[in-house]
């Protein structure tokens, strides 16, 4: 492999990365505060490709314009979803929470089907060069917006979480939720809160990848899947492990592109997941265990 | 201040109290004895909305706290320090004690509490960076207690604050809730250390299978003959020297 | 004989004589397709409903399966009936490969779950890119009326084959719930570190139970194959795959016997319906089986038979309470 292509696939993986990272942050934050496997992450993902996409498609609106509007309605959908479904299952066993979260996945996705049609739909944003030149390397420039969007994001949930006291909330009543009951924490509202805040970084990161990946209904598939091996790569509640998960996964898939043929590079993923769940299924900077 | 009647409660179908009863008044400090199963910690759970209460009543300051959330009840000043503590463990000394201020009340004195807990505890002022996980037994039930006075109780509940602790440092807890008590603080006490307890409080009470069976003065409790055959290992038997 | 038993040769005896009824040909797939999911729901039940493990990936022997018996009869010309068997063996081997790992690594609940997603799909991406298997192409299997070949000129053919592969997994799971593997398997669901430290070999009891499931599901596979006459990645090993098998099991109730039948029973029919009703709509009847999914777990989590039996069960504690009473006067 030469040394441009070597560069080349690093940069393109890191980019991407950055975006599951954004996917991995909500699904982590989503099982640190309510142990719960959110399989319909990659759903809430897609619906946010979608508004983004009609904004630019009836309203010629850029999807970084529509951005927030995909925060807001992926929030409303998220607390809908926690205080209507999820809040119920509170207690039940693992697979049966995944499988509400499934049948959930499954109602969203052929919703859209059935509405949206399964055109593959794309966004432009032509006010913005193609691509950048860097040493002979070539770099998107709305992979590279989506990345530094992102990172910018998880800085400011980072944050969020670190010095606000309804962040410290969320982080308390993940690490023991009697004991927030006790400070006063209302813990449904935190609940209601967190999965909210959770669909609303799956939309925005839906917004974000507009410019360079088709719409489509069936778009969330890959992205859920890539997203919980980079969960179980960062340790499941682990916020920095899903950012840093995040870029390993993206960065392992750009290189698996380019030396293994064909679709064969999604197995690289997969393999990681296998391995990462066989040998250290507390993730490589440990987190929670259920 | 603190009212309870006949409360019946329990878990799932495993009923735990049965029509218990007993009250705190203001500024009293009270102890609640029994031994292992009795149901002491049980009564605390459900005081404080972590357990629903099947039937009877509480009532704190007047106001009904039967089927209220756990937030509401910390927030009319009813403040518990539970058994295991139940610590913010990720968390620095600091953040936890900033959230047991987390109500809006609490919040507006956090500064001048915070400095409170300090002077009562001046060892969490060296490390108040340190992530409570890594502090050691002690330590922690420090970090729990200064918690949750930042929460401006006007009823401290402290559920067998001296559990897994040395004799030291259990007479140094005890001796933190005699401060506390001292600056008005009306304390319901949950301990097995009955002589601690009642050298402490005002009145007792004695819970066995989720009943009360006996009450009084702490004094008299002491020197009850029965309560000391029961709990304290003394027989009344004298001893030939 | 009890009570129970005569019913139920009843029932069967009128099952058998549905062709017979009618020769309305989309009835009878309908039928088909009632028992197929029967069968391939009640053999992941033996691993996910008695034993407790959670397999989100059974599409990993349903292709094996199906795949196996395909490309026995398109590139040697081998018999599917041939085909079904060497599938099973094939099957039972990947199913304790992904077995030993995923028990010796200690692979519990979610983990687990998404493990077999991952097997799965891992699979379904190494079949899709090998030109043996004809990559996304996929393979098309010669029509005929060879019996022999597995090979019906009517529906009817299908039918008896269909419901006799059903009847004899459906017996397998029955014996082995009422086996001493069941009942270790049983313990090991409520509680494996209990079973364990009750003398129940937890390791190679689930090996055998992944075993025996992965097996009959690669039969389902194999039928699946001969009857559409056609397979490719998606359809054989793809997720919607692993989640029509867990559908009727969990609706009719995980860990019962008559469990995946009744959910087969209301979900074929229902998925025809709303496919047909809304037929210019895709993906309308995947909506209701999610919708259904979110509603069963809510508030049937123990499925329809589960719930059933627990309503049986109370009033009939409730009636020997009224019994001991009486006797106490």
């Amino acid at each position: 492999m030469s040394v441009e292509l070597f560069f080349q696939s690093l940069i393109d993986g890191t980019l991407m990365g950055g975006i599951y990272g954004l996917v991995a942050i909500g699904l982590t934050l989503i099982f640190g505060v309510m142990k719960i496997i959110n399989f319909a992450q990659g759903a809430l993902m897609m619906l946010g490709m979608y508004v983004s996409y009609w904004c630019f498609a009836i309203l010629g609106i850029s999807p970084y314009l529509s951005l927030p509007l995909s925060a807001i309605i992926l929030f409303a959908i998220g607390m809908t979803m926690q205080r209507g479904i999820l809040q119920r299952m509170a207690g039940a066993p693992d697979h049966n929470q995944l499988l509400v979260t499934l049948g959930i996945t499954l109602f969203i996705e052929n919703l859209a089907l059935v509405i949206f049609k399964p055109d593959f739909r794309s966004v432009t944003v032509d006010s913005l060069p193609a691509s950048l030149s860097f040493f002979n390397l070539n770099i998107h420039t709305t992979k590279l917006i989506a990345f530094l969007f992102a990172i910018v994001l998880a800085i400011g949930l980072f944050y969020f979480l670190k010095k606000t006291f309804i962040g410290k909330a969320i982080r308390a009543t993940s690490i023991n939720s009697q004991g927030a009951s006790l400070v006063g924490v209302n813990i449904t509202k935190i609940n209601y809160i967190a999965f909210g805040l959770g669909a609303a970084l799956a939309g925005v990161a839906g917004s974000l990848i507009t410019p360079f990946f088709y719409t489509s209904p069936t778009v969330g598939a890959s992205f859920i899947l890539k997203g919980f091996v980079v969960v179980v790569l960062g340790g499941l509640g682990n916020f920095i492990g899903a950012l840093v998960g995040g870029l390993l996964i993206g960065i392992s898939e750009a290189f698996g592109g380019v030396l293994l043929p064909g679709s064969l590079k999604d197995l690289m993923t997969y393999l990681i997941f296998i391995i990462i769940l066989l040998l250290k299924p507390s993730g490589l900077f440990g987190g929670k265990t259920r | 201040m603190l009212k309870v009647e006949n409360i019946n409660a329990g878990y799932g179908n495993l009923q735990i109290l049965r029509n218990l009863s007993f009250e705190v008044n203001q500024g009293e400090v009270v102890s609640i004895l029994g031994t292992n199963g009795a149901g002491k910690t049980t009564t605390l759970r459900a005081i404080s909305g972590l357990i629903p209460i099947h039937s009877g009543t509480v009532y704190f300051n007047d106001v009904l706290l039967n089927k209220k959330s756990a937030e509401f009840i910390v927030k009319s000043g009813l403040v518990q320090v539970p058994e295991d503590r139940k610590l913010f463990t990720d968390m620095t000394v600091l953040e936890n004690l900033e959230m047991g201020a987390y109500t809006k009340g609490a919040r507006k004195n956090l500064k001048k509490n915070l400095e409170y807990c300090f002077e009562l505890f001046p060892i969490l002022k060296e490390r108040i960076k340190q992530i409570s996980g890594t502090m050691s037994g002690g330590q922690q039930q420090m970090v729990a207690i200064a918690r949750a006075l930042m929460a401006e109780p006007k009823l401290l509940i402290l559920d067998e604050p001296s559990i897994g602790l040395s004799p030291l440092l259990t007479k140094q807890v005890f001796e933190i809730i005699s401060e506390i008590k001292k600056n008005g603080v009306t304390i319901l006490l949950v301990e097995q250390n009955v002589n601690q307890a009642l050298q402490l409080a005002d009145r007792g009470y004695v819970i066995e299978n989720g009943e009360v069976v006996m009450s009084g003065d702490a004094g008299v409790l002491l020197n009850d003959e029965n309560l000391k055959a029961a709990y304290l290992g003394i027989t009344t038997e004298k001893v030939a020297l | 004989m009890k009570k129970s038993h005569i019913f139920y040769g009843i029932g069967l005896i009128l099952i058998a004589l549905f062709p017979f009824v009618t020769d309305n040909q989309y009835f009878m797939h309908i039928a088909i397709l009632i028992l197929y999911y029967a069968l391939v729901s009640q053999a992941w039940n033996i691993l996910s409903g008695y034993a407790g493990q959670f397999s989100f990936g059974h599409a990993i022997f349903f292709g094996t399966g199906a795949y196996s018996s395909a490309i026995l009869l398109s590139k040697y010309n081998i018999s599917p009936w041939i085909g079904m068997f060497i599938g099973a063996i094939i099957a039972i081997g990947i199913a304790l490969l992904i077995g030993f790992l995923s028990f010796r690594y200690k692979l519990r609940g979610a983990y687990f779950s998404l493990g077999t997603l991952a097997f799965a799909e891992i699979l379904r991406i190494l079949v899709q890119n090998m030109d043996y298997f004809n990559k996304t192409l996929g393979i098309l299997l010669p029509i005929g009326d060879n019996p022999w070949l597995f090979q019906f000129e009517s529906r009817a053919g299908y039918f008896y084959i269909i419901l006799i592969l059903t009847i004899i997994v459906t017996v397998v799971a029955y014996l082995i719930s009422k086996s001493r593997l069941g009942f270790n398997l049983i313990a090991i669901r409520e509680n494996e570190e209990a079973a364990q430290s009750l003398g129940v070999k937890t390791f190679k009891n689930k090996m055998i139970a992944i075993a025996i499931s992965g097996a009959l599901t690669s039969v389902g596979g194999t039928f699946y194959a001969q009857y559409l006459l056609y397979i490719d990645p998606p359809t054989t090993f793809g997720n919607d795959v692993s989640i029509s098998i867990i559908l009727p099991a969990i609706l009719g109730g995980m860990g019962t016997i008559l469990g995946p039948f009744m959910g087969a029973i209301i979900i074929v029919p229902l998925g025809e319906l709303t496919s047909h009703f809304f037929g210019g709509f895709a993906g309308i009847h995947l909506m209701v089986y999610g919708l259904i999914l979110v509603l069963v777990i809510l508030f049937l989590p123990e499925g329809l038979v589960g719930w059933f039996q627990e309503k049986m069960r109370s009033s009939r504690l409730k009636k020997e309470g009224n019994q001991n009473d009486i006797t106490e006067t």
